[in-house]
């Protein structure tokens, strides 16, 4: 009389999980590298059927007063009347041979052009990252440990407060602050490590401000544990109890979590900070490309930082199930 | 603050309509802080639905001669609060007329966002099997790519209008409704009630729609107020860049950009906008947050 | 008696919470011996739990508590300490087990290192030393291979293996009163006794007192000289374990009697639950806690507090009909 809608009781997913979570180290690897390379593939498609199916490169990449004739020729000597199968296998065929096509800005390699601005997008996230993810965690701490406490309910609304506003906005008031009113800081460039702390600062409140919510609430969540109230009445000092106990069990959280920012970061929010400083990276190059209506370049550039959050992915992912083991073995 | 609750609860009627346990939470809900973040966001939904009409003046009426000046000033036009730009229009009036198609292009890709993350959700989680893991691997392949990126890119092919932009903005947004709904899904499938349902012969649309989803439409509301916001910034973030809601038409990303090249000489025409909007986005995360503790109890 | 170990004198423990100020605690007051062993049994909500974490004062992060009333720890007060001297009695001199091994032990720390956590805080132990005496503390609970399983995690054990480690971390430091809440409530039956033969052999090796808190009148018949029946955050009943089970003098105890299903018994008798549910005492109440539910219930006993009354030996009851009878039957006797 029961109708069975599905298979039984260990959901498609959650099997997926606890296979990646118990599973041997190589064999994680090979699905974890086999995933990276799947959604690297589907982002190429996307980007080549979004480029080249629906936009029309011919009459982008013609010159202005071109006829429709010649834009024709050109879609032909393009290989644009090919099936899409053929195109894409072409496509893909010299993208992992390395070549991204000619940036129709700079006539140059459009790779070279997106790696060239890379440094500099890696440089100002992890400066950002690096106080993000220290600044977030320590308050965290500080504040999961004294919940209502003053500490508590100030760092909570700042940091809600700074996950509500754009974070170009945030980069704007700083440079008013900093730059203009007070003329503390240059308001861009490359040119000092001066111009890195503006920039580097916007990302560490916004990005910092995540990292402390989820700390946060992981620590409260330990200190309300009964192996906490069990160190209690051991005697042992609140100190001892936080720095000993509770932070071995939200390590991992934390970790994860500073990780997961990073990708947010290279997904497109820092880029947005990179055209408010004029910070010379990857963002800066994107939106110079799209008003250039340059799709090489935006193409490489939207690949390359699709490799880097899939790469950043798969390392927490990995970070993830290392420290679970190490702990659980230690 | 308890009395006055109580007098509003009773002279509306409410206590009558609802059941005792909703009265209390409706209690516990409002506070003051609830009431003056719910009352920005009456005032802003205000706005948008009355356009440009509370404005103080002509968003577009330009002054030359009252160019650029600071909040709290006056100009032979009148007082402008907070200021005019570059070619002497009022800020806050610019700022009134840009909460309609900030508010729209939000709400409406909340909506589409919505609607496809909570029906992929309710799929995945009840039939289990192929679809689950398909949909599954959509949402976790497309939480790995860079969307938002992926969203320029889109908007620079396509062309930057505000029919793309509220295409692309749903798919920022649809795989957090549809973990959060095949999760809930999962949870109650097992439940008695599904199974009677089912023992009665309910058809599967029945079961889901009627039986399954009102039991987590408390949370799918949470996660949609705060997704609201999520939209909300970006779509600011992309008028920003230049790739999404061109002008004449105005969105509070935009009046920032346009800022922006004044930024030395006249601060407040990008960071006024950014307040406005910041508090908006402020309001709902409080409101989401205050409704997710005292909904949980109920839900 | 100045010579008891433990005086507690009217505590009265209350939470305020979003319903109200609740009284968890309302005038509870026993004396405890060296070398002694108590049992407080009771319903879930009757306040044993929470008097026990009076004594140490280990609260909730988020709990608003006040705590009133006298406890004296060998003559000093303990609800008079500063939080660093209350420190130095924690798990030194007062030593608590918990219920639920599983979440009472921290789960990514190796089981050695938290029962040497109290001996290197406390008696200042360097390293080896303290776990070399770990090693010692986890043979005499009955942990096989100790060297081994030091650096084990509390996973890797068995519930019964876990109390076990529960047991050690609390005696590490040779505490002169040891609390046990529940200990053996998640375990195994089979376990159970062993952990109960355990706690009493360690009592006397090391000359402890015990409180123990179980709603297992067995349990505290096997380990405990005197028995406390609480209801409603008060004490109902208190006397020789031998007087409470045989010749009980408050309806809450004989009802509670009447529950133990007895293998001896006959085979057709049914059990009689009390009716009614423990209410959480809320505010200021008045009369015997337990009027709501009792069978014997008098206007008297709905609107007068019952005092304690002494029968004697030890053997002390809060009820208006019990004290009536005594007196009755004292009357007769002239």
């Amino acid at each position: 009389m029961m109708r069975c809608a599905s298979p039984p009781c260990v959901p498609a997913n959650d099997c997926r999980i606890n296979f990646l979570n118990h599973s041997s180290l190589p064999v994680f690897l090979l699905a974890r590298l086999r995933d990276g390379l799947l959604v690297l593939f589907l982002v190429t498609l996307v980007i080549f059927v979004l480029g080249h199916m629906i936009g029309d490169p011919a009459a982008l990449m013609a010159p202005v007063d071109a006829s429709e004739q010649e834009i024709a020729r050109l879609r032909r000597q393009l290989g644009l009347d090919r099936p899409f199968a053929e195109q894409f296998t072409a496509y893909f065929g010299s993208l992992v041979r390395g070549d991204f096509g000619q940036s129709l800005w700079q006539d140059r390699p459009a790779l070279t052009v997106v790696l060239e601005a890379l440094p500099a997008t890696v440089l100002l996230t992890l400066v950002g990252l690096v106080f993000a993810g220290s600044g977030g965690s320590l308050l965290g701490v500080l504040a999961g440990a004294r919940p209502e406490s003053a500490l508590d309910r100030g760092a909570n609304f700042l940091s809600i407060t700074a996950l509500s506003v754009p974070n170009f906005w945030l980069g704007l008031l700083l440079i008013v602050i900093f730059a203009v009113q007070l003329g503390v800081l240059p308001t861009s460039g490359f040119a000092s490590w001066q111009g890195l702390v503006l920039p580097a600062g916007a990302l560490a409140i916004i990005h910092g401000a995540r990292v402390f919510q989820l700390v946060r609430s992981a620590t409260f969540e330990e200190m309300t544990k009964p192996y906490a109230l069990v160190a209690r009445s051991k005697g042992l000092p609140e100190r001892l109890i936080l720095w000993k106990h509770i932070l071995r069990n939200t390590a991992v959280t934390m970790l994860t979590t500073i990780g997961w920012e990073y990708v947010r970061m290279m997904g497109g929010a820092a880029f947005a900070i990179e055209v408010v400083f004029a910070w010379p990276g990857i963002g800066q190059l994107m939106i110079n490309a799209a008003s250039r209506q340059d799709f090489p370049v935006l193409q490489a550039a939207v690949i390359i930082a699709g490799a880097f959050v899939i790469v950043t992915n798969g390392v927490v992912d990995l970070l993830h199930r290392y420290l679970d083991t190490r702990i659980r073995a230690a | 603050m308890g009395k006055w609750r109580d007098e509003v609860i009773e002279s509306w009627g409410l206590s009558g309509l609802l059941q005792r346990s909703n009265t209390a939470s409706l209690r516990l809900f409002l506070s003051w802080g609830l009431v003056v973040w719910l009352g920005y966001l009456v005032v802003v939904t205000l706005f948008a639905v009355t356009g440009a009409q509370l404005a103080p003046y002509d968003p577009t009426a330009q002054q030359v001669l009252a160019r650029l000046m600071p909040p709290l000033s006056l100009s032979s036009r009148g007082f402008h609060c907070l200021g005019t730009d570059q070619l002497g229009r009022d800020l806050l009036s610019n700022m009134i007329a840009g909460a309609r198609l900030t508010l729209f292009i939000g709400l409406i890709s909340n909506f589409i966002g919505m609607a496809i993350g909570v029906a992929l959700g309710l799929v995945a989680g009840y039939y289990g099997g192929a679809v689950d893991r398909f949909v599954m691997r959509l949402s976790e392949a497309q939480t790995a790519m860079p969307m938002f990126l992926v969203a320029i890119f889109f908007l620079t092919v396509l062309g930057p209008t505000v029919l793309n932009v509220v295409m692309i903005l749903p798919t920022l947004i649809w795989p957090a409704f549809a973990r959060m709904v095949r999760a809930e899904t999962l949870r109650l499938r097992g439940c008695l009630f599904v199974e009677a349902a089912v023992a009665t012969g309910a058809t599967d649309w029945t079961i889901l729609w009627s039986n399954i989803l009102p039991n987590m439409a408390p949370r799918i509301a949470v996660l949609a107020v705060i997704e609201l916001g999520h939209v909300m910034l970006a779509e600011a973030g992309l008028s920003f860049l230049g790739v999404g809601v061109q002008p004449p038409a105005t969105t509070w990303g935009l009046l920032i950009a346009r800022g922006r090249a004044y930024l030395a000489v006249a601060w407040w025409l990008a960071i006024m906008p950014g307040i406005m909007l910041g508090l908006t986005v402020l309001a709902l995360n409080m409101l989401s947050r205050r409704f997710a503790a005292t909904s949980g109890s109920a839900a | 008696m100045s010579d008891a170990l433990l005086e507690v004198k009217n505590l009265c423990t209350q939470f305020s919470t979003a319903n109200g100020i609740l009284r968890a605690v309302d005038g509870v007051s026993f004396a405890l011996h060296h070398r002694a062993a108590i049992g407080i049994v009771g319903e879930s909500g009757s306040g044993k739990s929470v008097t026990a974490l009076s004594i140490l004062r280990l609260f909730g992060l988020l709990d608003k508590v006040v705590v009133s009333g006298e406890i004296l720890f060998d003559g000093v007060d303990l609800l008079k300490l500063s939080q660093a001297d209350l420190r130095h009695i924690r798990g030194s001199k007062i030593a608590m087990v918990f219920q639920d091994p599983l979440t009472s032990l921290n789960p990514v720390m190796p089981v050695g290192e938290q029962i040497a956590e109290t001996l290197r805080y406390h008696r200042g132990l360097k390293k080896p030393v303290a776990r070399a005496r770990t090693q010692e503390l986890m043979e005499l609970v009955g942990i096989g291979e100790p060297a081994r399983r030091y650096d084990d995690l509390p996973e890797q054990f068995s519930g019964g293996m876990r109390q076990r480690i529960m047991i050690a971390i609390a005696i590490a430091c040779e505490p002169k009163l040891l609390i046990a809440d529940e200990p053996t409530t998640a375990l195994d039956v089979t376990v159970q006794s062993q952990v109960l033969m355990l706690l009493n052999r360690l009592r006397d090796e090391l000359g402890m007192a015990l409180i123990m808190i179980s709603h297992d009148l067995g349990v505290i018949a096997a380990t405990c000289d005197f028995a406390q029946v609480m209801y409603g955050g008060r004490v109902v009943e208190r006397g020789h374990i031998e007087e409470i089970l045989t010749r009980p003098n408050h309806p809450y105890t004989a009802a509670l009697l009447r529950l133990v299903s007895r293998i001896d018994g006959p085979v057709e008798r049914r059990l009689a639950p009390i009716p009614g549910q423990p209410a959480p005492v809320f505010g200021v109440a008045r009369g015997c806690c337990f009027s709501a539910r009792c069978e014997f219930a008098a206007e008297r006993c709905h609107s007068d507090d019952p005092p304690v009354h002494d029968f004697g030996n030890h053997h002390v009851s809060a009820c208006w009909l019990a004290e009536e009878r005594f007196a009755a039957a004292a009357a007769e006797k002239e």
